[in-house]
């Protein structure tokens, strides 16, 4: 059978990646260079049977690497056939991924999702079902207090929102947020943060959850950059 | 920065995160099998897209006070005779209720 690259990342160096580094089906990883930065490549027997497992082990690869790299993740699997075909997509690509690189340099992603409080959570409000042998008027009275409920919760989540990230703005590079409505979050939303303000965006995550304690956080990263790679 | 999560309700989390999970963007499996019960899919979809926009419509003009009684109860048993029909197909072509959305990439979620 001929073999296949599988390709996890785009990394600013066109030298070796940290040996020990396991990829897909086992396969040693190392580093394809291209005029200056490299991709992150190894031997694939065949194809990836437990896509799960698969795709825990590429984002594992990406994890890796990004301690020593800026790194640009690939999307899970990203197949080639030949080393010539990948310097061809990275030729196709480089000035975008050079631009990625430089913008993405010593900067991590952290996450944050916030429930509402238990006492408060949109599902139980939006749990009564209309009798459907009521008239008319009733279905109707039944689905407008739903609606009031939403406009509520979702003023309630902005406002929310726009505090809690008025506090972590100030050691952020961007940021996205997602918006929440009546959902079952009531904040949800991914930072790009420089290596150096790492903890201090933790502390002053710590800080905002203390003084809204009835909601429930969570807060995870550092991760690549997944969400602000661009193009 | 070694902690990748740090949560007080990893359990709560957990539950929702799997939700989202099962909404991630699915490859349309295009198989004599299952071709009718995605096409089925996507027209629900389609359809409780409009129907969610008529509500909405209807309880803006509830909320301004311009609709007469008459017509609010004309537009609650058409709403109400639509979700029936739709709980009908749905069970017809053994969808759920969080079967019927798609996924618009970078977009989110149609519904």
């Amino acid at each position: 059978m001929t073999a296949l690259y599988a390709t996890y990342c785009i990394i600013d160096s066109d030298g070796r990646v940290p040996e020990g580094i396991t990829g897909l089906h086992g396969g040693v990883v190392w580093n394809l260079p291209y005029r200056g930065i490299g991709v992150v490549v190894s031997l694939l027997a065949g194809p990836v049977q437990d896509i799960v497992a698969g795709a825990v082990q590429h984002e594992a690869v990406v994890e890796q690497l990004m301690w020593t790299h800026t790194v640009l993740p690939m999307r899970f699997p990203t197949v080639f056939v030949s080393q010539e075909a990948i310097l061809g997509m990275m030729s196709q690509r480089y000035d975008g991924f050079r631009e990625n690189l430089g913008r993405l340099c010593h900067q991590v992603e952290f996450g944050i999702r916030v429930l509402w409080p238990v006492a408060n959570c949109p599902a139980a409000q939006f749990r009564v079902q209309v009798p459907h042998e009521s008239s008319g008027k009733q279905y109707m009275r039944e689905r407008y207090r739903q609606y009031q409920c939403r406009q509520v919760l979702s003023e309630q989540a902005d406002q929310f929102g726009r505090k809690l990230d008025a506090v972590l703005s100030e050691f952020v590079t961007a940021k996205r947020l997602r918006k929440t409505g009546a959902g079952a979050f009531a904040f949800d939303g991914v930072y790009l943060v420089d290596w150096d303000k790492g903890a201090a965006f933790r502390r002053a995550f710590a800080e905002a959850r203390s003084c809204e304690p009835d909601f429930e956080y969570l807060l995870s990263g550092p991760w690549p950059p997944y969400s602000f790679v661009a193009g | 920065m070694e902690e990748k999560v740090d949560t007080d309700s990893p359990q709560a989390f957990m539950e929702e995160l799997e939700k989202l999970q099962e909404r991630l963007p699915q490859h349309i499996d295009a198989n004599p099998q299952n071709v009718e019960k995605g096409l089925a899919k996507l027209v629900l979809t389609l359809i409780e897209l409009i129907r969610q926009l008529l509500e909405k419509q209807a309880m803006k003009r509830m909320e301004a006070g311009s609709l007469s009684d008459d017509q609010i109860e004309n537009l609650g048993m058409t709403l109400m005779k639509l979700e029936d029909k739709m709980k009908e197909l749905q069970a017809i072509f053994g969808l759920e209720d969080k079967d019927l959305n798609i996924n618009l990439g970078p977009l989110g979620d149609l519904l």
